[in-house]
């Protein structure tokens, strides 16, 4: 009878402990991709290190201990919610202690990225968390007694569908991955306390592994404050005269940003939203997408105005129903709305985030554009939204962050580019800024220029005819396409952006 | 050819490493896929790796559930199986969406059936891969399981670090398929050679084909992509 109870609280162990693993591994992964925009990347590797970790600790944890099965899971799981919760916050501190090095040490290193060493050194948690894990997979299979093994299987990977699910919801409802964390650890650690009261082992060190998580995460909002503002005012140096980088010492910028205006920051399904407020206490502020600059109050009506204007005066046309892809802060479609020949603008905009931004934050200095009785906003994917939709226009602007991202790639691929093609009239035009003057690196893998591939793309896409400009330190480029020159699309050779073999742009934002 | 027994488990130690290299890419590609036709590339991410893991789980519970007579035979098919889907996988995949959006539009089932099919791609690679392990395991004797684990854990490290690193950017979705397909094509032939040779001749000409296709798939890359690009994009 007593083997019979054993079962459920054995099978609920073996899918909490997963889901708790999991959601670790899932949360450091997210850090990492934003610390360094290589979202491919880094999941990949972390995954991989993750259950190397987990293959290490299957192995090892026969001989990890001479203690009972009972004390080393409490061990194990006070390990891991400890563990758990300490991996985001720490990995604040280390990004902030890198950047305050770059600062006295320059960034002209020769031989391995520092930024990489360190994302690789961020490696060392996830292992251990997977080292943890696999120790615990082998624990808690010790305590079955009546319960099948393959049912133990099945909970374990029940616990991994529900960390996968409630991972993507976590982001969907736009929780910060460190309160995420935190929360699975306090779980964690109340499932350790729970089994020591009940076991009666360790009971001092699961109040302690308790009471670690909790100031935690009391103290978590404090500590991501901290590292925002030393982000974007110490080492960042979110320039307001005019010039963008100061440098300054490690010491000026530890004590400068700590008495700096607080930054709002919003978790997007997306991206994170941060809107920086002018260190010079003006009303001034800086808007930027997942920690890259996007526009500053001080001088983004140069950039909006050279990208809603000088496309349509280089080519004498005058668009009437106009599709913009992005820019959701509504300061484009501020620009164009005051264009005359301007009918119809279709915004489509994929983070509600953004869009609310628009309407609040910003709708002073968009003059509330986005309610406009010509304006049409649209909730969606801009890609997605192309394929579903018939609808032509006389003009397409893509409003994008700039592609650090394979997210952002996707949007200057030729498939990309080939479906906004299809929703033009025959005298209409694209029109996108592209980082064609920012300062960045030539890959090994790249060896041609970013701009080769852009051009490519665009070229391959079916704009044959494309002029570029330059306005207030950004670049753009216009295109479109005579109709007697579409035959030739197709003998365009590589390099081009794909997205199911992207080109790479090897961007280095120095912002970041 | 006559292998002793221990040449077998060095076979099988082999194959563990193989078949989670190849799994992993497969659930790199999925993953990869999915972010393309669907957006939010972390969201994607989590998903699939949370979906893959619980039918790897499947997969292993379908094995002790219901034993298969002759594990290596069950293998055999499994790996022949996976290789044809993973060398097709990304067209499977953009042409099946593709189709299935046009079929459905204005039917008021939204995105629904699209997300059953990609999501469902990702249980069929995660079930498949899923017996390949406890399968492994049941032909050795039980000592040696915790070997094999480890080794199928290895594999899956290096194919998660080989992805991004080089095959990603290196040979794109196509080739990379194609690649980890013909691989996984001359694990079948290994385990026919080793565990059923009486069945050489009929997986010979399987692998043959498929290691032909994927060496299409990584010969004609860019052609192919060009064709994909223009039947989907216009």
């Amino acid at each position: 009878m007593a083997d019979a109870k054993n079962v459920l609280p054995v099978s609920v162990l073996a899918a909490f402990g997963a889901f708790c693993s999991l959601s670790y591994e899932l949360s450091a992964a997210r850090m990492l991709a934003w610390f360094s925009d290589q979202t491919v990347l880094w999941e990949s590797v972390c995954i991989g290190v993750f259950l190397l970790g987990v293959g290490f600790g299957i192995l090892i944890a026969p001989k990890a201990t001479k203690d009972s099965v009972h004390q080393l899971l409490l061990k194990v799981e006070l390990f891991l919610a400890v563990l758990g919760a300490a991996s985001i916050p720490s990995m604040l501190v280390a990004h902030s202690w890198y950047r305050i090095a770059l600062l006295d040490y320059g960034t002209n290193t020769t031989g391995a990225n520092p930024l990489t060493l360190l994302l690789t050194a961020m490696q060392g948690p996830v292992l251990a968390l997977g080292l943890l894990s696999g120790i615990e997979v082998c624990c808690v299979f010790s305590l079955r007694k009546q319960c099948k093994t393959s049912v133990l299987v099945a909970c374990n990977h029940c616990g991994s569908l529900l960390a996968g699910g409630c991972h993507y919801l976590s982001g969907y409802w736009g929780i910060a991955p460190q309160q995420y964390t935190l929360g699975i650890a306090l779980l964690n650690a109340i499932l350790a306390i729970s089994l020591s009261i009940r076991w009666g082992q360790l009971r001092v060190c699961a109040a302690l592994g308790l009471s670690f998580v909790t100031v935690l995460g009391i103290a978590s909002s404090k500590l991501e404050s901290l590292y925002l503002k030393h982000f974007y005012y110490g080492s960042l140096q979110v320039a307001w005269q005019g010039e963008r980088i100061l440098p300054v010492s490690s010491a000026a910028s530890l004590s400068k940003s700590s008495s700096m205006p607080a930054i709002k920051r919003v978790y997007s399904p997306y991206q994170v939203l941060d809107l920086v407020p002018a260190s010079d206490l003006s009303d001034n502020f800086a808007f930027f997408l997942d920690g890259h600059f996007q526009f500053s109050t001080r001088n983004e009506a140069i950039y909006h105005q050279a990208l809603s204007e000088r496309p349509a005066s280089h080519l004498g046309r005058h668009p009437a129903d106009i599709l913009v892809l992005g820019g959701g802060d509504g300061l484009l479609v501020r620009d164009l709305l005051r264009m005359s020949t301007v009918r119809k603008i279709t915004v489509v905009e994929l983070d509600p985030e953004v869009l609310a931004w628009g309407r609040s934050e910003f709708s002073q200095i968009n003059r509330h554009s986005l309610a406009h009785p010509k304006v049409t906003v649209v909730l969606g994917d801009a890609f997605t939204w192309l394929r579903a939709n018939p609808l032509l226009f006389d003009a397409i602007l893509l409003d994008f962050p700039y592609p650090f991202s394979f997210e952002g790639l996707r949007l200057y691929s030729v498939e990309f580019l080939r479906l906004a093609a299809k929703h033009l009239h025959p005298k209409g035009y694209i029109a996108m800024d592209v980082p064609l003057n920012m300062p960045g690196f030539m890959s090994r893998r790249l060896p041609q220029s970013r701009a080769q591939v852009i051009y490519s793309s665009l070229h391959r896409a079916g704009f044959t005819k494309h002029f570029a400009f330059a306005a207030g330190g950004e670049s753009f480029l216009v295109g479109w396409s005579p109709s007697e020159e579409k035959a030739k699309v197709a003998h365009i050779p590589s390099p081009y952006n794909s997205v199911l073999r992207p080109r790479h742009l090897s961007l280095s934002d120095p912002w970041k | 050819m006559a292998f002793s027994a221990r040449d077998n488990y060095r076979w099988i130690y082999a194959l563990s490493f193989l078949v989670s290299f190849c799994s992993i890419i497969y659930e790199l590609i999925l993953a990869q896929c999915l972010a393309i036709l669907l957006g939010n590339t972390v969201g994607q991410y989590s998903i699939t790796i949370g979906l893959y893991i619980f039918a790897l789980g499947m997969g292993a519970l379908a094995i002790a559930w219901r034993e298969p007579p002759i594990p290596a035979m069950t293998l055999l098919r499994v790996e022949l199986f996976l290789s044809a889907f993973g060398i097709l996988l990304p067209f499977t995949l953009f042409f099946g969406d593709y189709t299935i959006r046009s079929w459905t539009i204005g039917s008021g089932y939204g995105e629904l059936p699209t997300l059953g099919f990609l999501y469902g791609s990702i249980l069929l690679v995660g079930f498949l891969s899923g017996l390949e392990l406890p399968l492994l395991i049941g032909m050795l004797p039980s000592s040696k399981g915790q070997r094999v684990l480890a080794l199928d854990y290895l594999g899956s490290f290096f194919g998660a670090m080989l992805f991004p690193l080089c095959l990603f950017e290196g040979l794109g979705l196509v080739a990379t398929a194609g690649l980890v397909g013909a691989i996984n094509a001359a694990g079948a032939l290994v385990i026919a050679l080793c565990f059923a040779p009486q069945r050489m001749w009929g997986v010979s000409c399987w692998t043959l084909t498929l290691v032909v296709l994927g060496w299409l798939s990584l010969a004609y890359e860019e052609m192919l992509r060009s064709l994909l690009v223009e039947a989907l994009f216009g």
